[in-house]
């Protein structure tokens, strides 16, 4: 089943062809919501909630666009609705980036993995919008918002700062 | 011979930009006449591009994860916005009409009331129909900074 098939009879009323769009998109949801939260479970529920944002607003989704990146919005402002809870939860003395602030010492890096784990939120999502989705830069500067020169900039020190966290900072520059 | 018209930054930025396949700012020559007088580029750029080789290998979507099972309910039991507004707006409808008939079959002794009441009943029916997840949007920069005042 085509997305669009499946958008249109969940606007019929066949709620069960939703189904269809979840199976689908989730693990690239959850990736994303992973790379935002810095939690499985935070992410996890931010999905969850985006998903269910999805169905509620499906008559308002433009059938001429691609579904997933009118999902992304709703997806991005749970996961940031998701941290500020986080955030609330934690106090106001706590860093809002978990993984940024995670400690453990530079040796426990064993993996390209672990070290995403450890970047914030904002480098994190950059990088998974990058390589996973395979967004061009002027798809990231439309999406996010910013100007094409930032994505440039902030994609080149998200990459120091995860390679830094590998091996330790590197060389100065001049 | 070293050239030192571009920063170290604007090198490395233009060479990553040259593996994601974008343009880059600067041309291959200028990239290249840089590094080959920079120790310090040198040494970071191997690193640089080896991770981005990595970055492309890695299992973003990892896990099996089903979301289904728990949307199925919520999903099955929720009528779609659009349904839901349907029913509010025809129940806001169906109390105006019903008001009316009683203002015009009464003959009730407060006209301020008999006038402010569908107003306000409208008012509340229409915000509470206003709810938009996609105004919320804040970026991670906003929110911490929201955090931090």
């Amino acid at each position: 089943m085509e997305d669009l098939s499946a958008i249109q009879r969940c606007r019929r009323g066949v709620a069960e062809a939703f189904r269809h769009l979840v199976e689908r998109y989730q693990r690239r949801a959850l990736a994303h919501a992973r790379a935002l939260t810095g939690d499985d479970a935070d992410a996890a529920d931010a999905a969850q909630e985006a998903f269910l944002d999805a169905f509620r607003n499906l008559d308002r989704f433009d059938e001429a666009r691609e579904f997933y990146p009118w999902f992304y919005v709703l997806l991005r402002n749970r996961c940031f609705k998701q941290r500020a809870r986080f955030r609330d939860r934690a106090g106001a003395s706590e860093l809002v980036d978990r993984a940024a602030s995670d400690g453990g010492s530079r040796e426990d890096v064993h993996d390209l993995r672990t070290a995403l784990d450890r970047l914030g939120s904002e480098d994190r999502e950059l990088i998974v919008l990058k390589h996973l989705d395979g967004w061009t830069y002027d798809e990231l500067a439309e999406r996010l918002e910013i100007p094409r020169g930032t994505v440039m900039s902030r994609l080149y020190h998200a990459r120091q700062r995860l390679l830094a966290q590998m091996t330790g900072p590197q060389g100065e520059t001049r | 011979m070293k050239t030192m018209q571009h920063s170290c930054d604007e090198v490395r930025m233009a060479a990553l930009a040259r593996l994601d396949g974008e343009p880059a700012g600067l041309t291959s020559g200028e990239v290249d006449a840089h590094v080959a007088g920079c120790r310090s580029c040198q040494a970071v750029l191997p690193g640089l591009t080896a991770l981005h080789a990595d970055l492309g290998q890695v299992d973003y979507e990892r896990g099996d994860v089903d979301l289904w099972p728990s949307l199925q309910g919520p999903v099955a039991g929720r009528p779609r916005r659009a349904l839901r507004e349907g029913w509010a707006i025809a129940g806001l409808a169906a109390v105006l009409v019903a008001w009316r008939l009683a203002q015009l079959l009464v003959d009730l002794p407060t006209p301020v009331v008999n006038s402010v009441v569908p107003l306000v009943l409208t008012v509340v029916v229409l915000r509470r129909l206003t709810g938009d997840p996609f105004t919320i949007q804040l970026s991670a920069h906003q929110l911490q900074q929201k955090g931090a005042s």
